[in-house]
């Protein structure tokens, strides 16, 4: 539950980033500069995960969302921020939302997650899938999150998705 | 080397938060004086003074920023996350340079023996390298926004501890797991 809770909200965090990163593309060039934000709220859509982010994403709160990702020996480490307090209640029920998506997700299979999730998202249920533990906890001002494993060819698995998410997000 | 450095950064949470609380105190305390309040921080200098890694936040303990920083203590299933929040980003820098040398002192307890630095840390940071000789995962870094140690286990009884740790340390500084 918890593991699919951590998807979920991983899920969130990457898809939240790329559309915060889309969408102020002015100011950072990101991966898809080019997206606007509607084309960018059709794309989320098409993931069961990151649909769940779509209400939120007119927000005031939303475009101030921010991300640190630490590797750790066994894993990795996911921190979110929103930057606009009086958006804590709606973060809050967004990380609900996925949560709860995230516990039917688990159910799936890898043809189902295939179908239905986007890349991004198909990286975390590899590393569910993969026996990764993770856990996500809601924060003062955002989540923290994480995925441990203590078999070494998992953890290269999670310091991927790692690197994976830092670029996307600019984190680098 | 990484686990001592979360013991520190620990500790120093903990320290943060003690002080922060009796020094907060005048929120809900507004009778607290000046003067009990000098009393107060002398007393936690002269504690911390008394432990090898602790004794590192001493001469920060004269900034406004010490005082403020931020805590919170999170239960996870197989563990504990640890974050300490600059609340001022204006002194992050001071910040992260007393963790580093906090950080330096736990790689200096880490040469002692187990009895050496028994006698040399207070009990909180006992029970941190208590926890990492049993075998826990430690590990701590610096933050945008301050420091963040993540503790976890595989083991049950390991998890209990930690568990129990991260009551003290919310218990002492004045905060709850709920958000």
């Amino acid at each position: 539950m918890r593991r699919l809770r951590t998807v979920t909200l991983l899920a969130l965090s990457a898809a939240t980033v790329l559309a915060l990163l889309a969408w102020a593309g002015e100011e950072k060039k990101a991966d898809h500069p080019q997206m606007t934000p509607a084309q960018m709220k059709e794309m989320f859509s098409k993931c069961y995960m990151c649909k769940n982010m779509v209400p939120y994403m007119d927000k005031a709160w939303y475009p101030t969302l921010s991300w640190e990702i630490y590797n750790l020996k066994n894993g990795m480490i996911m921190i979110e921020h929103v930057g606009d307090k009086s958006g804590m209640a709606e973060y809050k029920t967004l990380f609900a939302s996925f949560e709860k998506a995230g516990n039917e997700v688990r159910k799936w299979s890898e043809a189902d997650a295939k179908k239905q999730l986007c890349e991004h998202c198909q990286g975390m249920f590899s590393l569910m899938k993969a026996g990764a533990v993770d856990d996500w906890v809601l924060t003062k001002d955002g989540s923290v999150g994480f995925f441990v494993s203590d078999k070494p060819e998992t953890v290269k698995m999670i310091h991927a998705q790692a690197d994976n998410m830092r670029q996307m997000m600019g984190l680098e | 080397m990484k686990k001592l450095r979360l013991a520190l950064i620990l500790g120093l949470g903990l320290i943060a938060l003690a002080s922060l609380l009796a020094w907060a105190a005048e929120g809900e305390k507004p009778q607290m004086t000046k003067e009990k309040m000098a009393e107060k921080k002398m007393q936690m200098k002269a504690e911390f003074s008394k432990c090898h890694v602790c004794k590192s936040m001493v001469p920060y303990m004269e900034t406004e920023w010490w005082w403020s920083t931020g805590h919170e203590v999170l239960d996870l299933k197989n563990g504990v996350v640890v974050m300490h929040l600059a609340t001022d980003k204006k002194y992050l820098g001071d910040f992260h340079k007393m963790c580093s040398a906090m950080e330096m002192a736990i790689g200096e307890v880490k040469t002692m023996t187990e009895k050496e630095a028994q006698g040399k840390m207070c009990q909180h940071c006992q029970d941190m390298a208590s926890l990492g000789r049993s075998g826990a995962n430690m590990e701590s870094f610096l933050t945008q926004s301050g420091s963040l140690m993540v503790m976890t286990s595989d083991k049950p009884e390991n998890i209990q501890k930690m568990h129990d740790l991260a009551v003290r340390m919310r218990q002492m500084l004045g905060i709850s797991q709920s958000n």
